[in-house]
């Protein structure tokens, strides 16, 4: 079963609209949602969660359609959003009193043990807690229900490379499950590529590639060679370029350029800016 | 809604402690007094209590947060129209136990009159909220309550006129009971319209 199905999703705000969006998150993997500020990752995961309303689209979450009981749907997820959202007085032990009403599956022994694993502390009123501390204490939540799918927007943004691991680690284990899902849209790439399986670029509001990452990595590489060399390959061959006075860089489909040139691996951060700025 | 409700009342004990304090001020002012203002005045006050919570979870950002948990958006709303049930029916509870109380002191009976401010009351205590909610609501909490103050505005303007010089000052028994009735419905029109109002409301 997939985790996320989504067909034709459209949001327009006038500004900006997303544009048919079709991606498929299936069970048990992690895809990264890629995009730079005002791609529309945001959006799609406000329209996954029915945080706003869509224009046209399905979307499914679990095989449930999201348009039809979706409070029942969420018992299966856990969401930590780039604003978070808790509020602001609660203590940690408040907010598991409230979860423990919230959720028919919470645990309060797991809750405390994540906490305590990433250093939140227990009696700090949530307004009072540094940034990276609020979105850990997101995570713990997020975590604690028995969710089989995480939805996270930024959620390890603020956080300093060691929580960070740490975070990330938390979200691998998770993924052990065979049933367990994550989508996780990040700025930080190195992130995403640590956990994905799967990655997805967006660019103004529309899907310019979702794959899996290993693909990515056979499929596409980076050569740095003169101008003139550039130029003999089959522009079907260049996904995105860079001229400079010492040469070229350029983004290839491996498969289609003639042995001979070097080509070195790529990271999806390089890729991603490459074709984003290709897409214009 | 058990869980949205423990949260609101959480809120209350810390971002609220100035108007709790106001209301327990008013009634033992109102009882010490006897003054109709003291004992009317925390139910208006309370009634509103919702209403300042839901400023706080807009700005908070838990309004978003809450629609990731398994809520519908229905039972947010509904959990904030039970909460300002609680509250007016506590204060409520609290004024008749003081004002009898006063009564028996004061050796006075229990007058029409007494009655009739029970009454206003009570049913004013409805209205406030039903009216102010779905504005809120609709407009957020800037816009909604300087809509709310107008609405508001008009209301009395329009009633003093109507009344003009017939205005006796008393509420004859059906009106009394007509008045409850017609509080309580308006509240349950309020409640329906800003679910309504809620389902449609971009997050």
């Amino acid at each position: 079963m997939n985790a996320i199905e989504i067909k034709g999703l459209c949001k327009n705000y006038g500004d900006f609209s997303l544009d048919r969006l079709n991606l498929t998150l299936p069970g048990g993997c992690v895809m990264g949602l890629v995009g730079e500020n005002g791609a529309g990752k945001t959006t799609t995961i406000k329209l996954i969660l029915g945080l706003i309303h869509k224009d046209a689209g399905t979307v499914k979450i679990l095989g449930r359609d999201n348009s039809v009981e979706l409070e029942l749907t969420k018992e299966d997820i856990g969401v930590v959003l780039d604003e978070i959202g808790m509020t602001g007085c609660l203590t940690a032990g408040q907010i598991d009193r409230i979860m423990a009403l919230t959720y028919k599956r919470w645990n309060s022994e797991q809750f405390f043990s994540y906490l305590d694993k990433l250093s939140v502390p227990e009696n700090k009123q949530f307004r009072e807690m540094s940034r990276g501390t609020k979105m850990k204490l997101g995570i713990a939540v997020a975590l604690s229900h028995g969710a089989k799918l995480l939805i996270l927007d930024e959620a390890t943004g603020g956080l300093d490379p060691v929580v960070r691991d740490e975070v990330i680690s938390l979200f691998s284990d998770f993924t052990r499950a065979e049933d367990h899902a994550i989508l996780m849209s990040s700025h930080i790439v190195s992130d995403l590529e640590k956990l994905c399986d799967y990655i997805a670029f967006l660019h103004k509001g529309r899907l310019l590639l979702c794959e899996e990452k290993d693909r990515l990595y056979e499929e596409y590489g980076i050569i740095r060679c003169p101008v003139d060399t550039l130029e003999s390959l089959d522009p079907a061959a260049v996904v995105g370029k860079k001229l400079g006075p010492y040469g070229a860089e350029a983004i290839v489909r491996r498969g289609e350029v003639p042995s001979g040139i070097q080509i070195s691996p790529i990271d999806i951060e390089e890729l991603f800016i490459f074709m984003v700025k290709e897409a214009g | 809604m058990k869980a949205l409700l423990l949260k609101d009342f959480y809120m209350m004990s810390k971002y609220c402690r100035g108007y709790l304090l106001f209301v327990i001020v008013f009634l033992l002012s109102g009882f010490m007094a006897g003054n109709a203002f003291f004992y009317t005045y925390p139910c208006f006050l309370i009634s509103l209590m919702p209403v300042s919570l839901y400023s706080y979870d807009e700005r908070e950002g838990f309004c978003a947060y809450c629609m990731t948990l398994p809520f519908s958006r229905k039972q947010y709303i509904s959990a904030k129209y039970l909460l300002s049930i609680i509250c007016i029916v506590s204060v409520l509870a609290l004024d008749v136990i003081l004002y009898l109380f006063k009564l028996r002191m004061s050796a006075v009976p229990f007058m029409p009159e007494h009655l009739q401010l029970l009454t206003v009351m009570t049913a004013v205590s409805f209205i406030i909220p039903a009216i102010s909610m779905p504005l809120i609501f609709k407009l957020g909490p800037e816009k909604g309550r300087i809509a709310y103050l107008v609405m508001i505005g008009i209301a009395c303007a329009v009633s003093t006129i109507a009344a003009g010089d017939s205005y006796t000052g008393s509420i004859p028994h059906i009106g009394m009971t007509a008045s409850i009735v017609a509080s309580v419905l308006l509240y349950a029109v309020s409640w329906l319209l800003s679910v309504k109002i809620y389902e449609k409301k971009e997050l």
